[in-house]
């Protein structure tokens, strides 16, 4: 593995490389933890979580089980390629009641906004003419806000807007707001307890905390629509080699970076290169 | 229910529109449920034909729509809409269903997933409601106009997700028998069962398929002649969408799709360039 700026942009560590390291080091050895079909890098993330630090660690790729081996360049294009990799297959219906029986622990999301208190918003935001902008849809994430123990938001680029201080539309709603708005009906998950960028972690709640960054501090604070504790702030380090290694071993393609506009069409072009055959 | 006995239940794509007919002859504003998953298959063929025949303005109900509700929208033949989401997967968003909405000309019903599937999984039970604690604090809810319901055992209090019954859905397989008996996906991809959710919840269910075979050649069939009102044979009947086991997407035409509308030209125009096939339908 190397860093140098002559490797192919995949090798190098791109904003999603840095975001699958620090995704991965939210899990726990016992988390269930659910990702959705079409987040390449959430894949990524939690592969390499398995693969390097907990090997008991229970994935769910959509509705299939504990896929191994899974070629994450394939499943792009080809539907059934994490299914066939699975134990076995949930319908969605036993996915949805696996959620709603609280037995899916984490999650990783990618909203368009996170505010202070863990409140995601994938639905739509105001445009400066007043009217809204509409963004392809929240799917699941109201509810796992609600139900799945603890949600991580990631975001490529980190800038202010994907952290206001309040979200212009709340899809899935964290715990503490539940609690702050007496929410008619009650449920147990904490929502989104962590935000990751390739330049941050924030812990979110009624204090929020910046866990690690990159660069100046000071100026790493200016850089949240809300204010952040820093006292117990540390630089991050960078990414060791062996975990780059896994990375590129689970991923060779870089799909990962498809979350990533800068890198989209590399990605696809070497999709298609591959020729990876769709059934 | 109507017209699900164990008859020959064939019919040919020139009957789709009066599907829609009947029920607005009786004085309904109908449901109509479209199946398929994102890109995977979406009854495009049966879509291209009520454009053609241009039915007024659909309530339509599609949770993961893409290529469907696009097509909708560019003919002008969509004026509200419950889902989840609206897109094209990797290759970006939906440009004439966002300019639509832009503009104000469609209602979009953003439910969650719990939300959608509560309310089939209602209806499927012949239920007004199933309770729920999906979704809570969320502007979802509140835009949904959810009520509650107080647990007789428990005092909980919960959502009463309202049952969401399509007045007529349209699905796509890869085959079934004249009956009405509907074969399994071959390959089982992402969301594999969620048609048969869906025509279970519905009135009346339209099959298109990509072949017709006797009964004694079904695999495993997931969805029964006495729930199906009809079946077209229609090979190639879901692309641009896929059918996994049969064929893939259509990524190169769906880009350039996405290509054309970006550089200036009318949806309705690019659609028929990327889908020739499609136009004529």
């Amino acid at each position: 593995m190397s860093n140098a700026t002559t490797a192919p942009t995949h090798h190098r560590v791109t904003p999603a490389t840095r975001l699958c390291w620090e995704l991965a080091r939210l899990t726990r050895p016992d988390d269930v933890l659910i990702v959705g079909v079409g987040t390449p890098l959430a894949a990524t993330a939690a592969l390499l979580a398995r693969r390097v630090l907990h090997p008991t660690l229970t994935v769910l790729f959509g509705t299939a089980v504990a896929p191994q081996h899974i070629d994450l360049a394939a499943s792009i294009l080809d539907s059934t390629a994490a299914p066939r990799a699975a134990v076995g297959n949930y319908t969605q219906v036993d996915v949805l009641d696996l959620v709603a029986r609280g037995d899916v622990t984490l999650q990783f999301v990618s909203p368009v906004e996170v505010d202070a208190l863990g409140n995601v918003n994938a639905s739509r935001v105001r445009r400066p003419d007043g009217g809204w902008r509409r963004f392809p849809g929240s799917l699941a994430i109201p509810d796992t806000s609600a139900l799945v123990g603890r949600l991580v938001a990631y975001r490529v680029g980190h800038h202010k807007r994907f952290f206001p201080p309040r979200v212009a539309f709340v899809s899935g709603a964290s715990a503490v707001e539940r609690e702050r708005s007496n929410a008619a009906v009650t449920a147990r998950g904490a929502g989104v307890t962590h935000a990751v960028t390739e330049r941050a972690t924030v812990q979110l709640g009624a204090r929020p905390q910046l866990i690690d960054y990159e660069g100046d501090l000071h100026s790493m604070t200016t850089e949240f629509g809300f204010a952040v504790d820093t006292s117990t702030s540390r630089l991050r380090e960078p990414v060791p080699a062996d975990v780059l290694a896994a990375i590129d071993a689970l991923d060779p393609l870089g799909v990962r970076n498809l979350e990533d506009k800068d890198h989209r069409s590399a990605v696809l072009a070497r999709i298609s290169a591959r020729g990876i055959a769709v059934q | 229910m109507t017209h699900r006995g164990h008859d020959d239940k064939v019919i040919t794509l020139d009957h789709v529109s009066r599907v829609i007919d009947d029920l607005r002859s009786t004085g309904g504003d109908p449901l109509v449920g479209i199946g398929g998953v994102v890109l995977r298959r979406k009854p495009m063929a049966v879509i291209a034909r009520l454009c053609r025949d241009e039915v007024a303005p659909l309530r339509v109900a599609s949770f993961l729509a893409s290529i469907d509700v696009e097509y909708l929208a560019a003919h002008e033949r969509i004026r509200e809409l419950t889902t989840g989401y609206v897109g094209l997967e990797t290759l970006g968003t939906t440009p004439a269903w966002n300019a639509r909405v832009d503009a104000g000309t469609v209602t979009v019903r953003e439910y969650s997933e719990l939300m959608y599937i509560s309310g089939l999984r209602a209806a499927a039970s012949g239920l007004p409601f199933l309770p729920s604690r999906g979704a809570a604090g969320s502007d979802l809810a509140t835009d949904a106009s959810l009520r509650t319901v107080t647990c007789p055992y428990t005092g909980e209090t919960l959502w009463a997700m309202p049952a969401l019954c399509p007045d007529v859905t349209f699905l796509h397989a890869e085959r079934a028998d004249a009956l009405g008996n509907v074969d399994a996906p071959t390959e089982r991809d992402f969301l594999w069962d969620a048609d048969a959710t869906l025509a279970r919840a519905s009135r009346r269910v339209v099959v298109s398929v990509e072949r017709i075979v006797p009964t004694s050649e079904l695999r495993a069939p997931t969805l029964f002649a006495h729930e199906v009102s009809h079946v077209i044979e229609i090979p190639g009947g879901a692309a641009p969408s896929e059918v996994p086991g049969a064929y893939g997407a259509d990524f190169a035409a769906l880009a350039a799709y996405q290509h054309a509308v970006a550089s200036g030209i009318a949806p309705i125009v690019a659609l028929g360039d990327a889908f020739p096939g499609l136009r004529a339908r």
